[in-house]
C-alpha cells in the first residue's frame, strides 16, 4: 500500500470505501454563491457530515481548525469560465481552461487530493488542455502521494452523445492517469461499461439535480458508484444541507436514503 | 499563515495596531504616459512619507531607486506592482498616448521571490474582468501562479480585480467587482486592492463576501479633496482595512496633507470635516472667488431644497447668481454677515444665531416692515408671500450652497465668533 | 399616482397655432414608468399621436419639446431638455437635447412637455409663463438672425426669460435650420425648419416654480455620489479644461478623425484644432448649462473685428476643420459663428463644403455652378463664402443647403461620397476606423449619429478593438439602451462620463419612487424607449434597406493610419444586432419583443 492510498483512504472510508463529497470551489468562476457567502461560517456545519471537501486555492487557504472528524480537504487544481451560463454577469463568449495549483501546491495547503475538471465539447486545445494537465499532474501526483481526481463535465455544444461523452471522459481521465472519477450520471448501460474500465479507481456519482439525485445515485451506487459528489451549483444551495444528511448516513450504511 | 507572511502583513496592515492601513500607489509610471506625478516621484513619496503613510506602491525599478526611504523602524511598507498592463494607455482618459494601444495586455513582470529581495511586505497583481474571456484567463493564470510563488516564500499577495471593457455596464459593474473580489480570494489573494462600489451598502456586501481585508483605491482625481476622504470613509465604515490611494494623493498639490487627513480618518477616527479643517469650526462665513463662477445656478437650487424638503426651484434662494451671457462673468450675491440687516431692523427681531452666528429672524417679533430688504447690501433677503423676509442661516454651520458648488466659487470659510466682543 | 411629487409637473402643454388655442392635459400616467419622459415621452407621444405619413413641413407635424423628471432638480446636468419631430432632412423620427437654461425654465413653469402642431396666420411669438400662456405677433421679428431676435426679445420681455429662436432659414424651411437656446442648440436634422413652418419665430418662457422628488432624503443621497462620480472622473476633468474638443487627438492618432471629406483617417493639422490649442490661444471663460458640474463650454476671445462664439465643439472643428482640411482655429470660429448667427447646423453645413471641395477637385462641378468660387480642401475663404452662401439660400447655396443626399442625387456620381445615413450628414468619427460607431451610424433612428448609441468607448474608452466588428452588435445595444434612459431622464451624456446608469438609477429611483429594483430594470426602458423610435421609422416605411452607410465606408479602404486598409463589414453587425433586439432580419420588431417590452399596443400585422 502507497501513500497515495493512505491520503485517498482520508476522503474514502476504509471501513466500507464510500465516500460522501461536496464541492464548494464554484466560487473561482462564479462568485459568491447564495448561502456561502461568508465562505467559513458557511462550510462550518457540513464539515463533520461529509467525507471530503473541495475548495479553491484561495479558500483551503483559510480553512482551519479542522479536527479528526471532519472532512478531508480537496482542492480545485482548475479553472474555467465553462460553468458560467449566459445569463450570468459575465457570459462566456470563449471558453477557457487553466490550471491554477500543482500538486506540490496542493499538498502545500494541507490536501489529501487534487481536483481538476475534464471539459468535453469545447474547442479542441481545451480538450488538449485538459488532457495535458491531467498527466502532468498524475505524474507529480504519483511522486508526491497526492491522489488526482478528475471531473468529467460534458457541457460543451459539440457533445453530440451525452452518454458517451461522459465514458470518453472518464477514459480519458483514467488514461490521463486520474485515481478517481466524478462524473454526471450517463444511464446504467454506459455506466457499466465505465465501473470496468474504472477498475478499482473510485467512481463518484455527481447528481444533475436535486429531484433526479436519489434515482441516480441509488443506480450508480447499485452498479459499482463508491460516492456522491454535491455541487451547489446543480443543486441549490438550500437543498445541499438535506442531501448531505440524507446520503451521508445512507452511503455508509446507517440509512435508506431519502426514507 | 507562514510566520514570515503574518509578519510582513502586520507590518502593513498593523503600524498603528489598529489593523488599518492607508496606502499610496505610485506606481503609475509603470503603466501610464509620462505624466507630473511620474516626473517628480521622489519628492511626492517623501511627502507621503511625512504624512504618515502606512505603505507605498511602487515598481521594481522605483523600488530600488528609493531604497532610502523605507529604512528605519518607522519607515512605511513597500509594496511591489509585480505585474504590467496597458490599460491607461488604451485612451481610457480621452488623452492622446505617445504611443496608443489598440489590445488590453496583461504580463507577469517579476516574481515573488524577487519582490521580497527587494524589501516588498506585499506585492500587487491586476485581475481583469469585462474586457475578454481571453484577458481574464490570463489574469487567472497570473494570480495563481503568484498565489503560489507568495506561499513559498511567505509573502502577501494582494489582488487588484479591475472591471474594465466591453462588457462592462453601469448595470453590472458592482456584480462584476463583487465577482472579481470573491474570485481573487478563491483564487488566494491575502488581501484586495479594488475600487469602490459607489455607495456603502454594495461595497459592505463585497468586503463580507471576500472574507479577507479589503483595500478601497481612490480612482481619479478629484478637484474637491473631500470626494477622496469621503469615499475612504464610506469604504472603511462598509468594512474596508484601508486605502491604496493613487491619484488622488499623487496628483495633489500637497500629498503630505492629504495623507495625513486619510490617516486622521483611519487611525484617529476623526469625521471627513474635522479632518480637512484639521479643527472644529465653531462659526463659518461663505467665500466667493468670483472668476471660478460658471453660472450653472447649482447653489441656488441647493439653497432652495436645504430649506423645502424635497423642493428644488430657483426663485426665492437666499443667495442668487446674476448671470451674464456676455464675457465679463457672473455676480455671486450672497449673505456676508454685514449686520446691515440687524441695524436697520426697527424692532430687533432679526439676531445672530448664537448656535449658528448666521442672521436669524424671530417671527413673533417681525411686522414684516421691509426694512431688512431695503438695507441688505446684496440684495439676497427676499420675501415670502406674506412678506416674511427669508434670510439666509447658513444652512446652521454647512452651507448647501458651497457643498455643491462644482468650481469651488463658493467656498466655506472660518470665521471668528461673531460673540467674541460681547463675550470680551 | 401623484405624478407631480415624483419629479414632473404633470402636465403636457399642447399649443394648436391653427386656432390659436392652448391646452393642459395631464401625462400618460401608466405610461410614465414604462417610457420615464425626456426621449421617451417624446417618442412616446409622436408614436401615438401622430398619424402616419404626416409630412414634415405640414402643420400636422408635432414638434414636441420636453424634459425629464429630473430636470430642474440639482441632479448634475439637469438642465436638459430635448424636442421630437418628423424630419425634413430625413424624414424620420428626430429627436435633439440641448442645455443651456430653457428647459429648467419650462419645468418649473409647471410643465413636462409643450406639444405645439398647427400653423399659425403670422409670424408669432409663443410666451409662456409660468402657468400663463400667450401667443403674440411676431412680426418685428420676422426675418432677423439668431443674435438679433435674441436681442429684442430680451428688449422686449426683460430679464429671467428663457428664449428658444430661429433664424432666416428655419422661416424658409431649411433643412439645416436649428432651433437656438442662447448659444446652445437643438441643431440636427432641421427642427428649426419645422419651427418656422409653424410660423413659430421664438418660444420665451419664464418659469419660478418648484420640482418635488419622491424621496428627498435618498434624492439628497444619490445627488451627492452623482456629484462625486462626475467629479472623480479624468474624462470631466478633461471637458472642463478642453471642453468637447479634448477628444480630437484622441480620434486622430486613432486614425478616425475624418478627413477631407472622409477619405483619410488622419489629419496633419489635428495639434493646431486640438483642445489645448484653443484652450492656449482662443478660449478665456468657461459656460456650464443649468445645473452642470463640468462646464464643457467655452467663450472665445473676440477676433479683431469682434467675432466671438460659445464653442467651437469637436463635431463642429471636425465638420469645418479635418474634414474641409483647414487647420486653422480661426476660420472655424468664424465659420461656426456664421451657422450661430444664421441658425443652421455646423456638422451637416461642414459635410456638405467637404463634399463641394471634393466634388470641385474631382471636376463635378465648376466655378460656373458654384457662382464663381473655386473650393478645394484647405481653402477657408472658399468655404466661408459657401457657407455664407448656404445660410442665406443663395445662388449655389439654394441646393448644396438642402443636404449631401440631395446634392447626390443631382450629381449621381458623387453618390459614393455623399457622407450621410438616411440624408442625416455623418458625425465626427470615422466609421471605417471604429466598427461599432458604424454599426451606430447605420442603425441610428435619425440617421447618422454619434449620440444614438454609437460605441465611441472602442475610440477614447479602450473598451476593446475598434477594428474588431466580434461582440460590437452587444456593445451597441448596451450603450443604446444607456443613451436612451439618458435622455429619457434628461440629461446631459457627458455626466455619464462620471456617472454609471448605476448612480443614474439611484437618483430615477429616488425622484419618481419608480418600481425599477435593479439598474437593468432602468435599462429595459432604454431598449424600450429606442424599440419605439425604430417603430415609428417602420410606419413611415423604413427597414434594413435604409441601415447602411455610404461606398466610401463599405468599399473604400482607409488609405493611411492606424486603421489603413480597413472597410466597415456592416452585414454581420448589422443581423447580430437585430438578433439582440428581437428584430426580423428586416429590421422590424417582432410582435414577441414588442410584447416582452410592454408595447403590445403596438404590434400590427405586417
Amino acid at each position: 500500500m502507497d501513500s497515495k492510498l493512505y491520503r485517498l483512504r482520508e476522503f474514502v472510508s476504509p471501513r466500507d470505501s464510500r465516500s460522501l463529497v461536496v464541492d464548494l470551489s464554484a466560487g473561482l468562476a462564479l462568485g459568491p454563491l447564495p448561502g456561502f457567502e461568508r465562505f467559513p461560517e458557511a462550510v462550518a456545519p457540513l464539515l463533520p457530515r461529509v467525507d471530503g471537501v473541495v475548495c479553491s486555492p484561495g479558500q483551503a487557504g483559510r480553512l482551519h481548525g479542522r479536527s479528526r472528524e471532519d472532512a478531508a480537504l480537496l482542492v480545485r487544481g482548475s479553472w474555467t469560465n465553462a460553468l458560467r451560463a449566459s445569463d450570468f454577469v459575465l457570459p462566456p463568449e470563449t471558453v477557457r481552461y487553466i490550471p491554477i495549483v500543482d500538486a506540490q501546491g496542493a499538498l502545500d495547503l494541507g490536501a489529501s487530493g487534487l481536483v481538476i475538471d475534464f471539459l468535453l465539447g469545447y474547442e479542441e486545445e481545451i480538450e488538449g488542455a485538459c488532457l495535458r494537465t491531467t498527466v502532468q499532474l498524475a505524474l507529480e501526483g504519483a511522486r508526491l502521494a497526492l491522489p488526482l481526481l478528475v471531473q468529467v463535465r460534458p457541457s460543451g455544444p459539440r457533445v453530440a452523445l451525452r452518454d458517451r461523452a461522459i465514458a470518453l471522459g472518464v477514459s480519458y481521465a483514467l488514461e490521463g492517469g486520474a485515481d478517481g472519477v466524478a462524473l454526471p450520471w450517463p444511464g446504467p448501460g454506459t455506466f457499466r461499461d465505465i465501473v470496468q474500465m474504472a477498475g478499482d479507481r473510485p467512481l463518484w456519482i455527481v447528481p444533475s439535480s436535486t429531484e433526479r439525485a436519489e434515482a441516480e445515485v441509488e443506480e450508480a451506487t447499485a452498479l459499482g458508484a463508491i460516492g456522491v459528489w454535491l455541487d451547489p451549483v446543480y443543486l441549490g444551495s438550500q437543498d445541499l444541507a438535506t442531501l448531505v444528511s440524507r446520503f451521508g448516513p445512507w452511503l455508509h450504511g446507517a440509512a435508506e436514503p431519502g426514507r | 499563515m507562514w510566520s514570515g507572511k503574518q509578519v510582513r502583513f502586520d507590518r502593513l496592515f498593523n503600524r498603528h495596531g489598529d489593523g488599518r492601513a492607508v496606502c499610496v500607489a505610485a506606481d503609475h509610471g509603470y503603466m501610464s504616459d509620462v505624466t507630473p506625478n511620474v516626473v517628480r516621484l521622489r519628492p511626492i513619496v517623501e511627502a507621503a512619507i511625512r504624512g504618515g503613510v502606512d505603505g507605498i506602491l511602487l515598481s521594481p525599478g522605483q523600488a530600488m531607486r528609493l531604497a532610502d526611504l523605507f529604512r528605519g523602524r518607522d519607515g512605511p511598507a513597500l509594496i511591489i506592482r509585480a505585474d504590467w498592463m496597458n490599460m491607461p494607455r488604451l485612451g481610457t482618459s480621452n488623452v492622446a498616448n505617445a504611443v496608443p494601444q489598440r489590445l488590453l495586455f496583461q504580463q507577469k513582470v517579476v516574481t515573488a521571490e524577487q519582490a521580497l529581495a527587494l524589501g516588498a511586505s506585499a506585492i500587487t497583481i491586476y485581475l481583469f474582468l469585462g474586457y475578454s474571456d481571453g484577458v481574464e484567463a490570463t489574469g487567472v493564470e497570473v494570480c495563481s501562479r503568484f498565489v503560489a510563488e507568495c506561499r513559498k516564500v511567505g509573502l502577501p499577495c494582494i489582488i487588484e480585480p479591475i472591471a474594465y471593457g466591453r462588457k462592462v455596464t453601469g448595470a453590472n459593474i458592482v456584480e462584476l467587482l463583487t465577482l472579481g473580489a470573491r474570485m481573487a480570494v478563491e483564487l488566494g489573494a491575502d488581501a484586495l486592492k479594488i475600487p469602490y462600489t459607489g455607495d456603502v451598502d454594495t461595497f459592505r456586501r463585497l468586503c463580507e463576501v471576500a472574507g479577507v481585508p479589503v483595500l478601497v483605491l481612490g480612482g481619479a482625481r478629484s478637484d474637491n479633496e473631500r470626494d477622496a476622504l469621503e469615499l475612504f470613509a464610506e469604504a472603511l465604515e462598509a468594512g474596508a482595512r484601508g486605502c491604496l490611494m493613487g491619484r488622488n494623493v499623487t496628483k495633489s498639490p500637497d500629498p503630505e496633507r492629504i495623507v495625513a487627513q486619510l490617516c486622521a480618518v483611519a487611525h484617529r477616527g476623526w469625521s471627513v470635516d474635522q479632518a480637512l479643517r484639521g479643527e472644529v469650526w465653531p462659526f463659518v462665513r461663505l467665500k466667493a472667488h468670483r472668476a471660478r463662477c460658471t453660472g450653472c445656478l447649482l447653489c441656488q437650487t441647493a439653497c432652495v431644497s436645504a430649506h423645502e424638503q424635497g423642493a428644488y426651484g430657483l426663485s426665492s434662494a437666499r443667495l442668487r447668481i446674476e448671470a451674464s451671457a456676455g464675457h465679463d462673468g457672473h455676480r455671486i450675491l450672497f449673505c456676508t454677515l454685514c449686520g446691515k440687516c440687524l441695524a436697520a431692523c426697527p424692532t430687533g427681531a432679526l439676531r445672530w444665531n448664537p448656535s449658528s452666528g448666521a442672521v436669524e429672524l424671530l417671527p413673533e417679533k417681525c411686522d414684516r416692515c421691509g426694512a431688512c430688504v431695503q438695507a441688505c447690501p446684496t440684495g439676497v433677503i427676499a420675501r415670502e408671500e406674506e412678506g416674511w423676509p427669508i434670510v439666509c442661516d447658513l444652512c446652521g454651520g454647512e452651507p448647501a450652497c458651497a457643498g455643491i458648488c462644482p468650481t469651488g466659487a463658493l467656498e466655506i470659510a472660518r470665521r471668528p465668533s461673531p460673540f467674541a466682543a460681547t463675550l470680551a | 399616482m401623484e405624478l407631480n411629487r415624483r419629479g414632473y409637473a404633470d402636465c403636457i402643454l399642447r399649443v394648436d397655432l391653427t386656432h390659436g388655442t392652448v391646452e393642459k392635459t395631464p401625462l400618460p400616467a401608466d405610461a410614465m414608468p414604462l417610457v420615464l419622459g425626456g426621449k421617451g415621452l417624446g417618442a412616446w407621444l409622436l408614436y401615438q399621436e401622430q398619424p402616419a405619413g404626416v409630412p414634415p413641413l405640414a402643420p400636422e407635424n408635432r414638434l414636441i419639446l420636453h424634459v425629464g423628471p429630473l430636470t430642474g432638480t440639482s441632479a448634475p446636468t439637469a438642465g436638459r431638455f430635448g424636442c421630437t419631430t418628423r424630419s425634413p432632412a430625413t424624414g424620420t423620427y428626430c429627436d435633439n437635447y440641448s442645455g443651456g437654461y430653457w428647459g429648467a425654465a419650462l419645468k418649473y413653469a409647471g410643465y413636462d412637455a409643450l406639444v405645439v402642431h398647427g400653423q399659425a396666420a403670422e409670424p408669432t411669438v409663443l410666451v409662456i409663463d409660468d402657468q400663463q400662456v400667450a401667443l403674440e405677433p411676431a412680426g418685428d421679428l420676422w426675418g432677423l438672425t439668431v443674435p438679433k431676435a435674441q436681442e429684442r426679445l430680451r428688449e422686449r420681455f426683460g430679464s429671467g426669460w428663457e428664449a428658444l429662436v430661429i433664424g432666416p432659414p428655419g422661416e424658409a424651411g431649411r433643412p439645416l435650420a436649428a432651433i437656438f437656446n442662447g448659444s446652445r442648440t437643438l441643431a440636427r436634422g432641421g427642427v428649426g425648419a419645422v419651427m418656422g413652418s409653424k410660423r413659430l419665430k421664438a418660444i420665451v418662457t419664464r418659469g419660478t416654480g418648484r420640482v418635488h422628488v419622491y424621496d428627498p432624503e435618498r434624492f439628497r443621497r444619490a445627488l451627492q455620489l452623482a456629484f462625486r462620480a462626475v467629479r472623480m472622473s479624468s474624462e470631466t476633468t478633461l471637458l472642463r479644461q478642453e471642453g468637447s474638443l479634448n477628444i480630437l487627438e484622441i480620434v486622430n492618432v486613432m486614425g478616425a478623425l475624418p478627413t477631407r471629406n472622409f477619405r483619410e483617417g488622419e489629419f496633419e493639422g489635428a495639434a493646431a484644432l486640438s483642445g489645448a490649442s484653443f484652450r492656449r490661444h482662443n478660449w478665456m471663460r468657461d459656460y456650464a448649462c443649468f445645473a452642470c458640474p463640468i462646464a464643457c463650454g467655452k467663450y472665445t476671445r473676440p477676433l479683431e473685428d469682434g467675432t466671438s462664439i460659445e464653442g467651437p465643439e469637436y463635431e463642429t472643428t471636425y465638420a469645418f476643420g479635418s474634414n474641409c482640411g483647414i487647420a486653422d482655429r480661426e476660420a472655424i470660429i468664424r465659420l461656426n459663428a456664421l451657422c450661430d448667427t444664421y441658425g443652421i447646423d455646423t456638422i451637416s453645413t461642414g459635410v456638405i463644403v467637404a463634399l463641394a471641395m471634393e466634388m470641385f477637385e474631382r471636376g463635378l462641378v465648376t466655378a460656373a455652378d458654384l457662382d464663381g468660387l473655386e473650393p478645394r480642401f484647405g481653402d477657408a475663404r472658399a468655404a466661408l463664402a459657401l457657407v455664407e452662401k448656404i445660410a442665406r439660400g443663395e445662388g449655389c447655396g439654394e441646393w448644396l443647403g438642402e443636404g449631401v443626399a440631395a446634392i447626390a442625387r443631382r450629381y449621381p456620381e458623387a453618390a459614393p461620397f455623399a457622407m450621410h445615413v438616411k440624408g442625416l450628414e455623418m458625425p465626427g468619427y470615422h466609421p471605417n476606423a471604429a466598427k461599432g460607431t458604424a454599426l451606430g451610424y447605420a442603425i441610428s433612428e435619425r440617421g447618422a449619429c454619434h449620440l444614438r448609441g454609437a460605441t465611441l468607448s472602442e475610440l477614447f474608452g479602450g473598451a476593446a478593438d475598434p477594428l474588431a466588428t466580434e461582440g460590437k452588435a452587444q456593445l451597441f445595444r448596451d450603450t443604446q439602451a444607456k443613451k436612451a434612459v439618458w435622455d429619457s431622464a434628461c440629461l446631459c451624456y457627458f455626466s455619464a462620463y462620471g456617472m454609471t446608469l448605476k448612480e443614474l438609477w439611484q437618483l430615477v429611483v429616488a425622484c419618481t419612487g419608480f418600481d425599477y429594483p435593479t439598474v437593468r430594470d432602468l435599462e429595459r426602458v432604454g431598449e424600450r424607449v429606442s424599440t419605439l423610435a425604430r417603430l415609428f421609422n417602420v410606419r413611415e416605411g423604413f427597414d434594413r434597406r435604409h441601415d447602411t452607410l455610404p461606398p466610401r465606408n463599405l468599399t473604400e479602404p482607409l488609405p493611411n493610419g492606424p486603421a489603413a486598409g480597413q472597410v466597415v463589414e456592416l452585414a454581420p453587425m448589422l443581423e447580430e444586432y437585430y438578433r439582440l433586439m428581437g428584430w426580423d432580419m428586416r429590421g422590424i420588431p417582432t410582435a414577441e419583443r414588442l410584447r416582452a417590452l410592454g408595447l403590445e399596443w403596438a404590434v400590427v400585422e405586417r
